[in-house]
């Protein structure tokens, strides 16, 4: 480049070989930006429950009520005195499966049952019509339909999302969601912390582990090693909780 | 003159290309942990386990001993497994406060996940043979870094022990799909085939209506042959 | 059909225009009544929630889905009737056919309003338009309803065009008289006219038939798609369509007979068509019979862990009283009734539908609450019992039908002319007068 050096020059000079290093320099980063955060992982949430241990005394279900402000009919997990055909007698706590072939799902008109990207079954009870086409369509019995005006409730959060759908709104379906709300905080879900003999797992089956917040474990050898089965599985609705075949055996005295 | 600038420009965009927003992209070697890809290894270590000279995968540190002396070592190494597809195996040796192996002493495998916070996931336990070494075929259920403990308790006189270590597997346990079945495909599709034939019926419907009706409404326009009154 | 015999058809096919005489003022007065009481139980229910209904968080289905399957199922009488028996050629059907098309209207109007009744947010029904997800039987059945709601509509009117040209003439003036040839659309019955409308009519009376067999086909896929005993039946939706079927030839025997004998239709309307009729009633439920054998025995047969707590419940358990009144006094009793040769054959006619419509009324009710109280999970069998909410508003609608036929009779014709010229291929006809008629019009 010939000719005098003007200050113009100079600056141009100097701003382009600047610019051209920092464009260099934040490209990387920029790209990174777009790419997926590493940090947050894709869940699969999935539940074991232990009936070895369960004794029914029904904590998870009132914990459940508790944090949701659930009346008193409602019970999202809700534990069953069952005798089974060998004569053998014992507790099972059922929540909601989150079905990966969910019956429920399928037969909304307004799609406001919803499957979110971790697997879980949510209702939008801003969309729910109140048609209990899901409730005659689960197999399990494990939605509830708010007949009256649900307990009242201050969401500090605003508006109830069909994460934590609290309060309850009338008219409108709800069930069990895995406590999604405390999940994705890292928090246990309440029916899994409530739990006096750990009975209930919480896992991922990406990272195949589970736990009942005492004991970690790795999901499928779990699953494995104990027997585990689903509830009516000839049903295809392919449940995301698996039971441990039991009768309380594990439990002391 | 412009020529003279050019190193003094050079300086600046180095500078600003390694302390500027630049740091961003630069690799990372978080401390203890080699950047390996293990892919083309674990075919080498392959060959090489035939031969029995299978090289380790994952560093073995130094062990995290308890402040006492008569606390029990465990050092870790991990291989890659004689079958790829099997994953690796965790080569775990129990040794005594002096070094010597620690025979009978039961261990314990976790690997350190997180769930709900850290947590620790038993993926196995043995007990040390003469040479006080436990193994443990392990295949991770993702490829990534991952991070084992093994301990022991106590033998003897000697108190209980752990040894840490991390490795990067490349192998994983393949992913547990998603089971819907194939018919689903079919069957969400046909509902959108009965819309069109919802469709056709009300343009049918709507066409029965209107062409009755504009047919009937022509025929008023023409008079009648008997010239009848409406 | 004489000349003399034509005049008189066509001036008791209008002797209800106009006519505003006491006898109608009480019975618009009682139905009236009856439908504002329904309305009165809807308002209630609204305003408080559907707690105030029977159901429960294990039957939470009840009498709306029951009501709405049966009033929808009566509205059949229409496309058996009109559509089939014209596409069959079959000349009797000439005076019945209004009543049967209005009916249908009629049922399917009550019917329809059924599932907004039974939603928990009706406020939300635009949902189903704004966010439908087409895989749900919900939709399906809403699409279904108003398609065949639109053809039966479009199905009544196009006969009607000719008798509203007839009435039209028949008035004095005045506005009413305007309407009725607005919408008349300047009938005269000329050929191309008649061309036009025979090929409306033609159209019209093929697509209701499958668009009829397909409502009651998706109402009974709202049932047999989910994993109920008892409901997930392959059987089902042929079963409602049959069902649907015999309860509308029931309601067309009733209503036919009732205006008969109100309106002064006997000349027109006589024994031969109640037997004709009664032949239907019976082909369709002996139909129904055998369908519903073919149901219980395969389940009955195999008794499956899901399938035999219902079976149960309605051949020895709970719901087996209804059940056996059901199949003996609601379906096999009235066939036999209608079967036998004798005496009053319009008597039994009628006795037999109406014996048949309440126990089409019990099937559905064994259909849907059994399903829904039988255990799903290891607990005990749900319990529904109706409160008066729902039973009034059961009352208010089923007295919503004979409201809306008798009012609309008022202003159209409760036999089709046109219909019975086209059966007699009758040329074209002057509209007369009766004096008593044109004094009485504009009532």
């Amino acid at each position: 480049m010939a000719g005098p050096l003007t200050r113009r020059r100079l600056l141009g000079t100097l701003g382009g070989v600047g610019g051209t290093a920092l464009a260099a320099g934040w490209a990387p980063v920029a790209f990174s930006m777009t790419a997926p955060a590493a940090t947050k992982k894709t869940r699969q949430w999935a539940m074991v429950i232990d009936l070895r241990r369960c004794d029914g005394c029904k904590k998870c279900t009132q914990a459940c009520q508790e944090t949701h402000h659930l009346p008193q009919t409602f019970e999202w997990i809700k534990v069953f005195d069952v005798k089974d055909t060998s004569g053998a007698s014992y507790f099972m706590p059922r929540p909601c499966f989150q079905c990966e072939n969910a019956p429920c799902l399928r037969v909304c008109p307004v799609a406001a049952t919803f499957k979110d990207d971790e697997g879980m079954v949510l209702v939008d009870q801003d969309r729910c019509i109140g048609c209990r086409m899901c409730m005659a369509a689960c197999p399990y019995g494990a939605r509830y339909f708010n007949y009256n005006e649900p307990p009242q409730y201050d969401n500090p959060f605003g508006h109830p999302t069909p994460e934590f759908p609290v309060p309850q709104q009338k008219g409108t379906v709800g069930k069990c969601m895995f406590c999604v709300h405390r999940t994705e905080d890292g928090v246990l879900p309440a029916c899994v912390e409530a739990c006096g003999m750990n009975a209930l797992y919480i896992g991922d089956l990406v990272e195949d582990v589970a736990t009942n917040g005492v004991e970690t474990v790795r999901l499928s050898t779990f699953l494995k090693e104990n027997d585990a089965f689903r509830y009516k599985e000839e049903l295809g609705t392919g449940p995301r909780v698996w039971y441990i075949a039991g009768h309380g055996q594990l439990l002391e005295g | 003159m412009t020529r003279k600038l050019i190193p003094f420009a050079a300086a600046i965009a180095l500078l600003l290309f390694f302390i500027g927003p630049g740091r961003g992209f630069l690799p990372t070697a978080l401390p203890g942990r080699p950047a390996v890809s293990a892919a083309p290894q674990v075919a080498d270590h392959a060959h090489d386990a035939t031969t029995g000279n299978a090289s380790t995968i994952g560093l073995a540190p130094s062990p995290v001993t308890s402040p006492a002396s008569t606390a029990a070592r465990v050092n870790v190494a991990v291989t890659a497994a004689p079958e790829a597809a099997r994953g690796y195996v965790i080569a775990a040796t129990a040794l005594g406060p002096d070094g010597r192996p620690l025979a009978d002493a039961p261990l314990r495998f976790y690997e350190l996940v997180d769930l709900f916070g850290t947590r620790e996931m038993q993926i196995g336990s043995g007990t040390s043979d003469g040479r006080g070494v436990v193994t443990l075929t392990y295949l991770p259920a993702q490829p990534g870094t991952h991070d084992l403990v093994v301990r022991t308790s106590a033998v003897g006189k000697v108190t209980a022990g752990e040894g840490r270590t991390s490795f990067d597997a490349s192998v994983s346990a393949p992913q547990s799909k998603v089971e819907r079945p194939l018919l689903a495909i079919f069957s969400d599709r046909v509902p959108y085939a009965a819309g069109l034939i919802v469709l056709s019926v009300w343009s049918l419907i709507a066409f029965a209506l209107f062409a009755t009706a504009r047919g009937v409404i022509r025929g008023a326009r023409r008079t009648t042959r008997k010239g009848e009154p409406a | 059909m004489e000349r003399r015999a034509h005049e008189r058809y066509i001036e008791r096919a209008m002797w209800s225009i106009g006519r505003g005489d006491r006898n109608f003022w009480i019975a618009v007065l009682v139905l009236g009544a009856m439908v504002a009481a329904g309305i009165y139980a809807w308002v209630y229910q609204i305003q408080r929630g559907l707690w105030v209904t029977g159901l429960n968080q294990k039957v939470s289905w009840g009498f709306y889905i029951i009501n709405c399957v049966f009033f929808i199922g009566m509205s059949y009488g229409g496309a058996m009737t009109s559509a089939i028996l014209r596409l069959t050629n079959a000349k009797w059907r000439a005076p019945l056919t209004r009543l049967a098309e209005t009916t249908a209207v009629a049922a399917l109007l009550v019917g329809a309003v059924y599932p907004i009744i039974d939603m928990g947010r009706p406020d939300r029904f635009l949902n189903i338009v704004l966010y439908p997800q087409v895989g749900s039987p919900v939709v399906w059945d809403v699409v279904a309803i108003s398609t065949y709601m639109l053809a039966s509509l479009v199905f009544l009117y196009l006969p009607l065009i000719p008798d509203l040209a007839t009435t039209g003439a028949a008035l004095k003036g005045g506005k009413l008289q305007r309407i009725y040839q607005l919408l008349a659309l300047g009938w005269k019955g000329t050929p191309g006219q008649e061309r036009s409308l025979q090929r409306g009519i033609g159209i019209m009376a093929v697509l209701i038939i499958p668009l009829a067999v397909s409502v009651h086909s998706v109402l009974a896929w709202l049932f047999a798609v989910t994993a109920r005993g008892g409901w997930h039946s392959t059987i089902f939706a042929p079963l409602f369509v049959l069902a649907a079927m015999l309860s509308g030839v029931a309601a067309v025997i009733l209503v036919v007979a009732a205006f008969r004998k109100v309106y002064g239709l006997q000349e027109f309307i006589t024994a031969k068509h109640f037997r004709y009729l009664s032949y239907l009633l019976i082909a369709l439920g002996v139909g129904y019979l055998y369908f519903m054998v073919s149901e219980y025995l395969t389940e009955g047969y195999l008794l499956e862990a899901d399938t035999t707590p219902v079976l149960e419940a309605i051949f020895i358990g709970t719901y087996a009283p209804a059940f056996w009144t059901f199949t003996t006094v609601g379906l096999i009793l009235p066939l036999i009734l209608a079967a036998i040769p004798g005496r009053f054959p319009i008597g039994r006619a009628c006795l037999a539908s109406g014996l048949v419509i309440g126990g089409m009324w019990l099937k559905r009710f064994l259909i849907v609450v059994p399903g829904m109280a039988e255990p799903v999970m290891p607990w005990d069998w749900g319990r529904y019992a109706p409160t008066w909410v729902e039973i009034t508003i059961t009352i208010g609608s089923a007295a919503a039908i004979p409201l809306i036929l008798i009012i609309f009779f008022r202003f159209f014709p409760v036999m089709s002319v046109h219909e019975m010229e086209e059966v007699e291929h009758e040329p074209e006809r002057r509209p007369t007068l009766q004096p008593s008629f044109a004094e009485g019009a504009g009532k």
